[in-house]
């Protein structure tokens, strides 16, 4: 599918959304869409890393926090900031501290790095925690926007991160990425500056992530160290493109939205305190043993084989 | 003035000397070929010149300038492009992919250096019919030439073959020898690491003969095949004019 057709479709779902949004004046599925459309960016976010780079993150509620909190910490302080302003900050404050932190993380690859990131992860939302500043675990309340203007707005810059995330991949950078992922001796020789590549997937998927985590403060009109800066967080982040198909812009889509369904449908179904992980687990050993690059790749697999098939019985 | 030299190398594994003071120098536009046993050090030659391993000792210069210190993609900004023994294109991407990418990052900075479009190095290649497949789709030889088409794109003064022939038909290795008499005559440096003779006596320039952590012999194919160390080296001292044809 070429850009223009990503653009049509982003539109084309963006004027549905707004139908639905009317016609069921904000309701459950409405809000739900949009809860979804944050792990979405966020996934989008995680995926540059670590389905372009192949550097598995998990410790991407770092940057879902700082996005989180650059929204709340100005309205916990009632500083007058305007909050849109404040959720494009959020994005650029978690972008500069996925810039820093890149030296020391990257420097290390594979389970270091996963390890690595889980640790700041830890390191983070433990300083959250104890630190009154930063309002610890009391967490802050944002007299945020109306629903109406809230989701549409949600929902508008899922669109726009899905259409920047598929046309970031193919272009000289987003090549640069892959070249990385696939061969790093070759990407060597050819000139591409292993660090510096991976530091830039780091940097944009962090900015994208934290924009998920100012969007979620608008969201929720609440943002506290565990929902923000949790291990949940992180792996729900990660999980979506994880199921849905690493490295693939469709497949984190995809993803991250069936895991947040079965999230709350799993919810809702076991009630038992934290059981709903049971369900989102064994989906995930399900996908591993069917297809191990994840639900959408695994489709179009099928899709192709079965119409190979049938072209060859056609053939015959 | 020498395009490449090796000066003086030294590079040991643990306890396993690999070179023990080794000496080359290629002259620009020359088809250089290197041989020598399984386990002479070919690549690693090849993987100290582009800056993968590190030299114990001496120093490699390119166009004069010490380069032994600088990252593999510092050195292929300068001009030094590879083709690996083991066949390493970007299998996520096309053909063409794999060629925008490297006339992205080294091609630009070499852009004064260009000699060939996209689509010419598509078509020298032989990869315009399939340059929107998938490389994992691709059989080796095309494989092959997509790592051929990537070094291309980086505008090199200088390519390094490893093994290029390795794995292909008499018909397919004969098309890479006329490629590489192109490139020559384009003003491309050929460095050529082979195992098959009459490849190296077809095209070759200059041959050095890595033996021992050393270079036994340094000349014309002719004169290289003649040489006693090289027989003894390669045929334990039966006299052969036409080793390995």
């Amino acid at each position: 599918m070429n850009l223009k057709k990503w653009v049509v479709s982003g539109v084309i779902a963006f004027i549905l959304y707004m139908l639905f949004l009317r016609l069921t004046d904000a309701g459950f599925i409405a809000n739900f869409i949009a809860y979804i459309s944050l792990f979405v960016i966020a996934g989008q976010g995680w995926n540059l890393l670590g389905g372009y780079i192949g550097e598995i993150s998990f410790g991407h509620a770092v940057f879902f926090g700082i996005g989180a909190y650059t929204v709340g910490l100005p309205v916990g302080y009632k500083l007058d900031i305007n909050l849109l302003l404040l959720v494009l900050l959020g994005a650029l404050m978690a972008g500069i501290f996925a810039l820093i932190i890149s030296y020391p993380l990257l420097r290390v690859q594979g389970f270091p790095f996963l390890v690595g990131t889980y640790g700041l992860g830890v390191v983070i939302r433990s300083i959250v925690v104890v630190t009154p500043a930063l309002f610890a675990t009391r967490g802050i309340f944002i007299s945020t926007y109306s629903k109406n203007f809230t989701y549409p707005l949600i929902i508008g810059f899922a669109i726009a991160v899905v259409i920047f995330v598929q046309w970031l991949v193919n272009q000289d950078l987003g090549l640069r990425f892959k070249a990385v992922r696939d061969v790093p001796t070759a990407a060597r020789m050819i000139g591409i500056n292993i660090y510096k590549t991976k530091a830039s997937a780091f940097v944009i998927g962090a900015m994208l992530t934290g924009l998920a985590g100012g969007l979620f403060a608008l969201y929720g009109g609440f943002v506290n160290p565990s929902a923000c800066f949790g291990d949940n967080t992180s792996i729900f982040i990660l999980l979506g493109p994880y199921i849905g198909g690493i490295g693939s812009v469709l497949g984190a889509l995809f993803g991250s939205t069936i895991v947040i369904i079965l999230q709350e449908v799993a919810r809702s179904v076991i009630t038992v305190n934290g059981g709903h992980y049971l369900m989102v687990g064994a989906l995930l050993v399900v996908v591993m043993m069917l297809s191990k690059e994840g639900i959408y790749p695994g489709i179009v697999k099928l899709v192709k084989k079965i119409k190979n098939a049938y072209q060859k019985r056609q053939g015959e | 003035m020498a395009i490449l030299e090796v000066r003086d190398l030294k590079k040991s594994f643990g306890g396993l000397e690999v070179f023990a003071g080794v000496n080359i120098s290629i002259e620009k536009d020359q088809i250089y070929g290197i041989i020598g046993t399984n386990g002479a050090g070919k690549t690693t030659l090849f993987n100290i010149i582009c800056g993968v391993l590190r030299a114990d000792q001496g120093s490699v210069l390119f166009n004069g300038e010490d380069i032994s210190k600088k990252p593999t993609h510092k050195i292929a900004e300068l001009g030094i492009g590879r083709c690996f023994q083991t066949v390493m294109p970007f299998k996520s991407m096309t053909p063409l992919e794999n060629v925008r990418v490297a006339r992205a990052t080294a091609g630009k900075k070499n852009k004064e250096r260009e000699k060939f479009s996209i689509d010419e190095i598509m078509e020298i290649t032989n990869l315009t019919d399939k340059m929107h497949i998938k490389t994992q789709e691709l059989s080796l030889p095309d494989k092959k030439n997509v790592e051929i088409a990537r070094a291309l794109a980086c505008n090199p003064e200088i390519i390094l073959f490893d093994e290029v022939s390795c794995g292909l038909s008499g018909e397919e290795i004969y098309s890479r020898m006329e490629l590489m008499k192109k490139l020559s005559k384009m003003g491309i440096t050929v460095v050529v690491v082979e195992h098959i003779m009459l490849f190296i006596k077809e095209i070759c320039d200059q041959v050095s003969v890595l033996h021992s952590g050393k270079v036994i012999c340094s000349g014309t194919p002719q004169e290289v095949a003649r040489d006693a160390g090289v027989i003894e080296a390669y045929l334990g001292g039966k006299s052969n004019e036409n080793i390995g044809s």
